[in-house]
């Protein structure tokens, strides 16, 4: 293996050899050569998801308004919708539809923005509150994510979302702190923007209860939304980096296994190569996990059963 | 005399109400209306969506005060209520 070029690496080369012989440096090499055939690979089904997705949670309104879809058939297409909006959103935050300066950034920055709505949750916030979670994962005074989405058990974290959800909570001070400590212009946008997305989701319930249609906010945003929030959190934070979080590149996150697989983690079992290379798609991840699983099994990555 | 074009007039109404949006006055104004957010949100959608469940559970829309004299809408008791449910969350720290 010594005279190949790495380049030249197949995977079954990979399985056979003995990486943990491996420098750090040539393990990092071989780990960034197998990421970057991963990265910058758009493909139709990450653009499609958050356009189809938005779609359908915006034309649940007006059918279950006008009474052609009844309201508990539309209940679970909404948090169906709600559950999904993230993801995307979470793409763009890395830049992953198009950096600055490429043709496809107006893309990048249109799912960004647009993809949270039916989750009411600004694309700004979300960016930079989760470039920190990136930069300080598992750091509990640092990462923005901790309060809200740590526990040893699950009942813990269930607990923990649950308070999260409280006036003037732990979990959203955090989040603010985070802001506030990065004092940046982006930091500050990210504030506005978050504050009017409340404010407008507000009006939205509001005007909806004061035409009558308390009920079918609640039932088709106000409930979706918090179903959402838990199945996320879950999934998404809790599960890849709890119990026991650790901290450092290769500690700080691990692989799990999920009972219907990656569909029903929304592909959050390969989420530790998401935390190792944030740039390649989340539908590329498992695929990228499997190159790059003898490579994390030197690293002594936590992969879990996968 | 130079005049000023619409477009030129929407611009700089445009740039004084952001002016008063950045205002300290306005955040001021803004921290304090979403600091009591929770009230807003009890008075505003729990009032009447506590009323609307009442309305379609149990068919009563109008309650008795003071019998066969007067009688008021129930939202007129559940709004209040949704109201003090959010000042009791701000208070407790805990909706539930």
């Amino acid at each position: 293996m010594e005279h190949q070029s790495q380049g030249d690496l197949t995977k079954s080369d990979l399985t056979k050899s003995d990486l943990t012989k491996l420098s750090d440096s040539e393990l990092m090499s071989l780990e960034r050569q197998i990421a970057k055939r991963y990265i910058g690979r758009l493909s139709w089904f990450m653009v499609a998801w958050p356009v189809l997705n938005l779609a359908v949670w915006v034309s649940l309104w007006p059918l279950v308004l006008s009474g052609t879809l009844s309201i508990w058939a539309a209940f679970p297409l909404a948090a169906l919708t709600c559950i999904l909006a993230y993801l995307p959103c979470h793409d763009a935050q890395h830049d992953i539809y198009g950096r600055p300066g490429d043709q496809t950034r107006w893309l990048n920055q249109m799912i960004g923005h647009l993809s949270p709505i039916p989750i009411a949750l600004s694309y700004r916030f979300l960016r930079e509150t989760h470039i920190e979670h990136h930069k300080h994962a598992n750091n509990p005074a640092l990462d923005p994510d901790y309060p809200t989405n740590s526990g040893n058990s699950i009942r813990e974290f269930l607990s923990n979302v649950y308070l999260s959800m409280q006036p003037n909570s732990e979990g959203q001070v955090a989040y603010m702190n985070c802001l506030t400590r990065l004092d940046t212009d982006e930091a500050r946008k990210a504030i506005r923007d978050q504050v009017l997305v409340v404010l407008v989701q507000h009006g939205i319930l509001f005007a909806m209860a004061a035409n009558g249609h308390a009920l079918t906010a609640f039932i088709l945003w106000w409930v979706p939304l918090k179903i959402a929030l838990f199945y996320n959190r879950f999934y998404l934070s809790w599960l890849p980096h709890f119990p026991d979080p650790q901290r450092g590149r290769y500690r700080d996150t691990h692989s799990f296994t999920s009972w219907l697989g990656n569909l029903s983690s929304l592909g959050m079992t390969a989420h530790v190569v998401h935390h190792l290379h944030p740039r390649i798609p989340l539908d590329l991840t498992p695929a990228a996990m499997r190159d790059l699983k003898p490579v994390l099994l030197a690293r002594g990555v936590d992969l879990g059963s996968a | 005399m130079e005049l000023v074009s619409k477009r030129e007039t929407f611009h700089i109404c445009f740039d004084k109400i952001l002016i008063l949006f950045h205002s300290r006055v306005m955040q001021r104004v803004l921290e304090t209306f979403l600091s009591f957010l929770p009230v807003w949100f009890g008075l505003f959608f729990l009032g009447p969506l506590i009323a609307e469940i009442i309305g379609l559970s149990f068919g009563i829309t109008q309650v008795t005060i003071i019998p066969s004299i007067s009688e008021i809408s129930v939202y007129a008791i559940t709004i209040p209520l949704g109201g003090a449910w959010g000042g009791l969350a701000i208070w407790r720290g805990r909706w539930i």
